[in-house]
This record gives structure tokens, C-alpha cells and sequence, in this order.
């Protein structure tokens, strides 16, 4: 469903994302995982088609994103990491814009959207502006415009964020009823509890690069750890944490000069 | 009885009647505090619209027809009340004293006609001050179309005049929350303050605007503008109900009081729904939760979506005219546009500088200079003033999911927007210069609109559109107005072109000149749609 070789986007002489290359299967979960800056927003915009590739190929869906964009995008659902949205129109309006960009039928819109609204609990917010909604809710947006046109891969970029529990555990369930259907999921997260329970699979990138991908009993075994915490810390920590955290406190228990 | 009519309206009969009377006691125990000056002002409000009154059924006495003499009173009344409204329009739009109640269990329907039925009482007591001496002098209106009914005259003219009051606090309510969405209720109410002083002050500054000539003519040629106004369209009525119907302004009238009925539950009613929605809001963290939880989620197949075949291209439509009427500065930059276009047409008029023969001086059917610049005027201003803006948004970061969807022609994208222009801007536009015109030419008025139409509907399609083609995608800081000016020079020397040629035409003689003519509307609406159809493929095939 996704494969991907030799990618790379290089921003000047910098490289944000450096010659990775992975697939991901039909009905897989993949969760990628790695510490700020590491790439993995620049990874999933390039594989929307939101960036261009300085070079590399990209298959989504059984099309590239060089030479069928188009097709590609209409297969594909996307949650970014920041929500940036219309704000003066009301979540009706705003999944009204998405379901046409898609060219969905009014009324398969229609009924999606009233379908959508009650299992997310935002019935009684629907008509109003997303200008007076919070952070949670906007996040709530995001994700029914992703799936409002039955996308065969979906790519999340924290999709989680500002979420309270009870979308969170639903959220979950969803996903795995998903991929269980057909539909490949790039999770792209911080979060590493969900990502344990959510992914049987992770790929960690570091700096650009992809350092481990593997299923997550696989990685225990690797690393010696048993958290998936501690396995990415291991992987992408240079200096060990101890050290680490004694600097930090030497530091932080220093008096001024001038004291 | 009152609690009995709210309680048709869906409101609870008894907290109805328990905040009347809390408001009316507040407001009994406010004046005692300031020593009576609030019910003194009142009491000189009343006596001043007594005053007004008697001036207005003085007509009377000069052998004035029904309709001039209605005319005269409901234009009065209107515009007193009016100016009552302009100081008090926050009392319905942002009810102050909202959250003393806020954490009882009373609902925003009770609320509300509690404050609405606070602003009629004021109102019917002017309204009836205003009026209470034309209705009892109309009887005495002597003329050879008034049937028997003129003995009736106060049974037709007080409902009528009533109908004109509310509309106008109907408007002026209206207008009033519509400038909210630009200046904030305080500064509004500052704003209006000072207006309620200044404009009165226009009505003797007006006689200078009237043209030289109407003054001449005693005022008939100005009457036939009173038609498209509303307080005519209410004289129309008075007009309708104690005439004959053989005479000749019969269907004149019919057709004003048709405007007056539609306009007074368009302008009247629309607003008050909106207002009545708004105070759910303020209200909502009462009863309205529940109901509003109870209220199942319902989503029409919009009207309009049947007339686009391309999906994107409605879907632009309905963002880029959403954010038309939410965004503040397209806002601004839209009515600011208007407005100083509209305030320039204004000074055409003014008496001795630009006499009305400017507008209506032409050589032949379809060729007035002074018209055809006048709407050309307008109506590029206010398309450039959209289009310039049209492209930026203080929400320009979420144009990501614009690019993210799989736009097979982007140009769509911009044919919405152009579709907003024509629906929004181009249409009322025409409308507007399609009534003027017919006060000046009637029917024939059509033939005087279409060559000024032809360069607004090309100053759409030949505006230089954004690179991307996205609208609301670019940082508002960035606004770069070049393009647009460069646009509005054109398209004005396009407009000299068109009058200049049929001016030419026109010289060498008539039938050259209709030939041109008809060659310049024909070509010009075929060239339309072919342009349109051509830009449109171009932008495929780039894409």
C-alpha cells in the first residue's frame, strides 16, 4: 500500500529527511516515532503530496506521487500535526468543503456528516464556528475530514493531541477496525503508550534517518529493553541518560555569578 | 394577555410575565435614582412626536392627494423612529443584564420577548404619537379617486404606519448587528450616539443636494424616486386601500404595497430569527444545552449546488462567501470599497456641480455617459475591492488542505470566487442600477445597464488572478495592490473605449450608432463566454 525508497527532502545543506526507504502492507498499523526535528512530519507532508521530494519515489495506494498525484490524493486521508483551520466556517460547512473537494454526492456528505457528528459527541456544536471551538474539538475536525471520503491510507501526524480520554480509547478502537478492513495506517506520534497498543509495527527516525524498523517484540529483543520508552531513548540518545540528567541538575542548582 | 401571545411564541407564560414585570420595576427604580430626568426625556420624546404629528396632517389643508399625503407622514415617522432606534439597538443586540439570570433555568425564547416586548412598548407609544393626528385628518383628503373607505382613512393608515415603524427598527436593528461584525458594540454605540445628533442635521443639508431643476418643477419630477423607496412603498399602501381602482396609479400602488409586505417581513422578521439564535448563544449554558441536544442534526441539499457542475468550484464558492460575510477585513476591504464608491456617486448629485442631467442626458436609447461611468464606476471598485482581497485570509494556514485534495482544474477553485463576485457583487449591483434606470427610462432602462454590464462582468474575468489560484491562502501582511490598480486602470479605460466608440457611432448617425450598438452587447456576451470557456481550458491544460 505504501513504499517508499530512497526518499530524501533537503531544506538548503540541510537534510530533514535522508534517503529512507520502507513499505508498509495492506491492513498495517506502522507507527513512527522520533524526537523533535527528526523528520517525521517533513516524511508524511511529502507522502500527501503536501511537499516535494528532492528526490526519491513514493507509492501510495498503487499510485506515485510523481506521476498520479491526483489519484494518489484521493485515496489518501491526512491528520496534521497543527490544526489549521477555516475559522469562520462551522464544522458542518468546514466537512461540507472537504466532502466536495472530494467530490462526494450532497447527500452522501450530508449523511456522513450527521452520522460523523453524533459518534465524535459534536451534534450540538455542528453549526457552530470552529472559531469558538477548543483545542480537542478542532482536533475532532481533523480527524472526521480525514475520514469523511473513505480513504484507503491514512497518514496521522499526532492525531491525539488535546483529545480526552474517551475519543482517545474510541479513536483506538476505530483505527484497529480500520486496518483490520483494508486500510493502512502511517501513525506518526509521541505518544509511545499508544503507540504500543496501536502498532504492532514502529519505525524510529533519527536525524533524518530511519535507525530501527521492526515489530515491537522484535525490538525488545534487539535492545534488551522492555518498554518502548526505553528502547527509543536507547536508539536516539547519544550520551546515556544519567550523564544527561546530572548536567541538567548541575546546571539548574548553579548559582548566578553575580550572587 | 400578553403572557398568553408569548406563550403561542414558545415562551414560559409565567417567568414571561414575572421578567416583564422585574424589567419594568428595574426600570421604574432607575429613573427614581437619576430624579426623573430618564421618564422627563421620555415625556419630551412624546410631546416633541406630538408636535411632529400635528405638522404632519398639515398637508391636509392643501388639497394633497392620499398618496402624497401618507407619504409625508410615514416618511416622518420613519424616520423619527429611526432615529429613536440608532441609541437603543444594544438593548435587543447585547442584553447587558443577561447574566443576572443566566443561572436560572429561563429559556432565550422567554428572554427574548421580554426585551423585544420591552422596545415595542416605547415603540408603539411613539409610533402612535407620530401618527395619531395624519390618521385623524385623513378622512378629510378630498379627491376624485377616493372611494368611501377615505372615511376609514386611521383603520388603514395606523396599521400601515405601525408596519412602517417596526420595519424601520427592523432595519436599523439589522444594520446595526451587521456593524458589529466590524466595530465593537461599544464603539457602535458611541457612533450611534453622535449620528442620532448629525443626522437630522442632513435632512436641511439635503435640500442643497436636490437638483436645481426639481426645486423648479415642485418636486414632482423627485417624486417618481420616492417609488423605490420604502416609505413610499407604505404610502403605496394607504394609497391602495382608499382609491378607486380605475384610476391610474392603481397598479403602481398594488405593486409598492406588494415591496412594503415583502420588505417588512424580509427586513423585519430575518433579523429578529438571527437575533433570537444569538441569544441562545448567550444563553446557552442553560436550557438551551438540553433542547439543543434534542434538536436532531439536519443538513439540506443547498439550492445553489444544483447550478455548479464542478464540485471544486462550488466548494470554493461556498468558502470564499462565507468568508465574504465572517471575515473582518474582507469585510472591510469590500464595504469600504462600496461605500466610497456609493459616496462618490453622491457627489454627482449634488446641485450645481453635477446636475441630474448628467445621468440622464443621452443621445440616443442606450447611450448615457453619465450612467453608464456611474455604474461602471461602482461596479469595478467593488469587484476589485473584493477580488484584491480575496486571496488573503488572517486563516491563510489552513489553504494546506486546499493543496492537499485532488484538484483536477485549480482554476475551479478561482471560478468559485467569480461565482461569489457575480452572485454577490455584479448581480445586486445591476439590480440597483437596473430600478435607477427605470425611474429615468422605465422598461427601456434594460438597453442603458447592458453596455456598463459588459465591462464589470469582463473586469471579473480579466482580473489578474493569484498564482496559486487558492483564495484565503496568503498572509494578510503581504497584501500587494498593484495588480488591482493596474486592473481598475484598464478596465476604466476600457469603459472610455466603449462610450467613446458609441459616441462615435452615434455621430455619424442613428442607425449606426443602434448597429454598434447591438454588434458591442451581442459581441460582447459572446466573447464573454467564450473567454471564460477559454481561460477555464487554459488552466486544465497548465494543470
Amino acid at each position: 500500500m505504501i513504499r517508499v525508497s530512497h526518499l530524501t527532502k533537503e531544506y538548503g545543506q540541510k537534510k530533514a529527511v535522508d534517503d529512507i526507504s520502507f513499505e508498509a502492507a495492506k491492513g498495517e498499523i506502522v507507527g513512527y516515532l522520533g524526537p523533535n526535528g527528526a523528520g517525521k512530519s517533513t516524511t508524511l507532508k511529502m507522502l500527501v503530496g503536501l511537499l516535494q521530494p528532492t528526490s526519491g519515489d513514493i507509492l501510495v495506494a498503487g499510485y506515485s506521487a510523481e506521476t498520479e498525484l491526483l489519484e494518489l490524493k484521493q485515496r489518501v486521508g491526512y491528520v496534521p500535526e497543527e490544526a489549521q483551520l477555516y475559522e469562520h466556517l462551522t464544522l458542518v460547512e468546514h466537512l461540507q468543503l472537504m466532502g466536495r473537494l472530494y467530490h462526494l454526492e450532497e447527500e452522501l456528505i450530508a449523511h456522513k456528516i450527521i452520522e460523523l457528528a453524533k459518534l465524535f459527541d459534536m451534534e450540538a456544536q455542528a453549526n457552530q464556528r470552529i472559531s469558538s471551538f477548543s483545542q480537542g474539538m478542532r482536533q475532532k475536525c481533523l480527524i472526521m475530514a480525514a475520514l469523511l471520503h473513505n480513504p484507503d491510507v491514512l497518514f496521522l501526524d499526532e492525531p491525539f493531541t488535546n483529545l480526552d480520554v474517551t475519543t482517545v480509547t474510541f479513536l483506538k478502537s476505530l483505527l484497529q477496525r480500520l486496518a483490520e478492513l483494508g486500510k493502512t495506517i502511517l501513525y506518526c506520534t509521541h505518544i509511545l503508550e499508544v503507540a504500543e497498543t496501536l502498532c504492532p509495527r514502529i519505525m524510529i527516525i533519527n536525524a533524518g534517518k530511519i535507525i530501527a524498523d521492526a515489530p515491537v517484540a522484535e525490538l525488545r529483543e534487539q535492545t534488551n529493553q522492555t518498554a518502548l520508552n526505553e528502547i527509543f531513548v536507547q536508539l536516539t540518545e547519544t550520551t546515556g541518560l544519567d550523564e544527561k540528567t546530572d548536567e541538567a541538575i548541575r546546571i539548574v542548582m548553579e548559582d548566578t555569578p553575580n550572587a | 394577555m400578553l403572557e398568553n401571545i408569548a406563550a403561542k411564541f414558545g415562551a414560559c407564560p409565567i417567568q414571561y410575565k414575572l421578567l416583564l414585570q422585574t424589567e419594568k420595576t428595574v426600570e421604574e427604580r432607575a429613573l427614581e435614582g437619576k430624579q426623573g430626568t430618564a421618564k422627563l426625556s421620555l415625556s419630551v420624546t412624546c410631546a416633541f412626536c406630538f408636535l411632529t404629528s400635528i405638522f404632519s396632517a398639515l398637508p391636509v389643508f392643501f388639497g394633497m392627494d392620499v398618496f402624497t399625503y401618507a407619504l409625508i407622514g410615514v416618511t416622518m415617522s420613519m424616520f423619527i423612529v429611526g432615529m429613536w432606534t440608532l441609541p437603543y439597538f444594544d438593548l435587543l443586540l447585547s442584553p447587558i443584564n443577561y447574566p443576572v439570570i443566566a443561572h436560572a433555568p429561563v429559556s432565550s425564547r422567554t428572554y427574548f420577548l421580554v426585551k423585544l416586548t420591552q422596545i415595542l412598548k416605547y415603540a408603539v407609544l411613539l409610533l402612535t404619537c407620530l401618527n395619531i393626528f395624519p390618521s385623524i385628518c385623513g378622512p378629510f383628503i378630498r379627491g376624485d379617486n377616493i372611494t368611501f373607505l377615505g372615511y376609514f382613512f386611521p383603520v388603514f393608515y395606523l396599521p400601515i404606519a405601525f408596519m412602517a415603524g417596526f420595519f424601520t427598527i427592523g432595519v436599523m436593528t439589522a444594520f446595526a448587528g451587521y456593524l458589529t461584525k466590524l466595530y465593537s458594540v461599544k464603539r457602535l454605540r458611541k457612533i450611534s450616539k453622535s449620528a442620532q445628533f448629525i443626522l437630522p442635521l442632513l435632512v436641511p443639508v439635503s435640500f442643497f443636494l436636490i437638483p436645481t431643476d426639481v426645486v423648479v418643477d415642485n418636486y414632482k419630477s423627485v417624486l417618481k424616486w420616492l417609488y423605490v423607496l420604502p416609505n413610499g412603498w407604505f404610502a403605496g399602501g394607504v394609497s391602495l386601500a382608499v382609491s378607486t381602482i380605475e384610476r391610474p396609479g392603481f397598479t403602481r400602488d398594488l405593486i409598492l404595497t406588494g415591496a412594503a409586505i415583502f420588505s417588512t417581513l424580509l427586513l423585519v422578521l430575518i433579523p429578529l430569527r438571527s437575533i433570537a439564535k444569538t441569544y441562545s448563544k448567550y444563553l446557552s449554558f442553560l436550557m438551551e444545552s438540553g433542547s439543543r441536544q434534542k434538536d436532531k442534526l439536519r443538513i439540506r441539499r443547498p439550492l445553489l449546488a444544483r447550478f455548479f457542475r464542478a464540485r471544486d468550484a462550488y466548494a470554493s464558492f461556498c468558502l470564499s462567501s462565507a468568508y465574504m460575510r465572517r471575515d473582518r477585513q474582507l469585510l472591510h476591504q469590500f464595504v469600504s470599497g462600496a461605500v466610497v464608491s456609493v459616496m462618490m456617486i453622491a457627489m454627482f448629485f449634488v446641485r450645481d456641480i453635477y446636475p441630474i442631467e448628467f445621468i440622464e442626458y443621452h443621445y440616443t436609447i442606450g447611450l448615457s455617459p453619465g450612467f453608464t461611468g456611474l455604474f461602471v464606476f461602482l461596479g469595478v471598485v467593488t469587484v476589485f475591492g473584493f477580488l484584491s482581497s480575496v486571496g488573503y485570509s488572517e486563516h491563510w494556514k489552513a489553504s494546506w488542505m486546499l493543496s492537499l485534495v485532488p484538484l483536477r482544474k485549480p482554476y475551479d477553485l478561482w471560478r468559485g470566487v467569480m461565482a461569489v463576485t457575480f452572485i454577490y457583487i455584479v448581480f445586486p449591483c445591476t439590480l440597483l442600477f437596473f430600478i435607477l434606470a427605470t425611474v429615468f427610462w422605465g422598461v427601456m432602462g434594460i438597453f442603458f445597464i447592458l453596455p456598463g454590464l459588459l465591462v464589470v462582468l469582463f473586469s471579473v474575468i480579466t482580473y489578474p488572478k493569484p498564482e496559486s489560484g487558492i483564495p484565503l491562502s496568503k498572509e494578510p501582511v503581504e497584501i500587494d495592490r498593484m495588480a488591482g490598480c493596474l486592473a481598475y486602470g484598464i478596465s476604466m479605460v476600457i469603459a472610455s473605449v466603449l462610450v467613446g466608440i458609441l459616441f462615435l457611432a452615434r455621430f455619424i448617425h442613428v442607425w449606426v450608432y443602434i448597429g454598434v450598438y447591438c454588434v458591442m452587447v451581442i459581441g460582447g456576451v459572446i466573447g464573454f463566454i467564450k473567454f471564460y470557456k477559454k481561460e477555464s481550458m487554459k488552466e486544465t491544460s497548465d494543470a
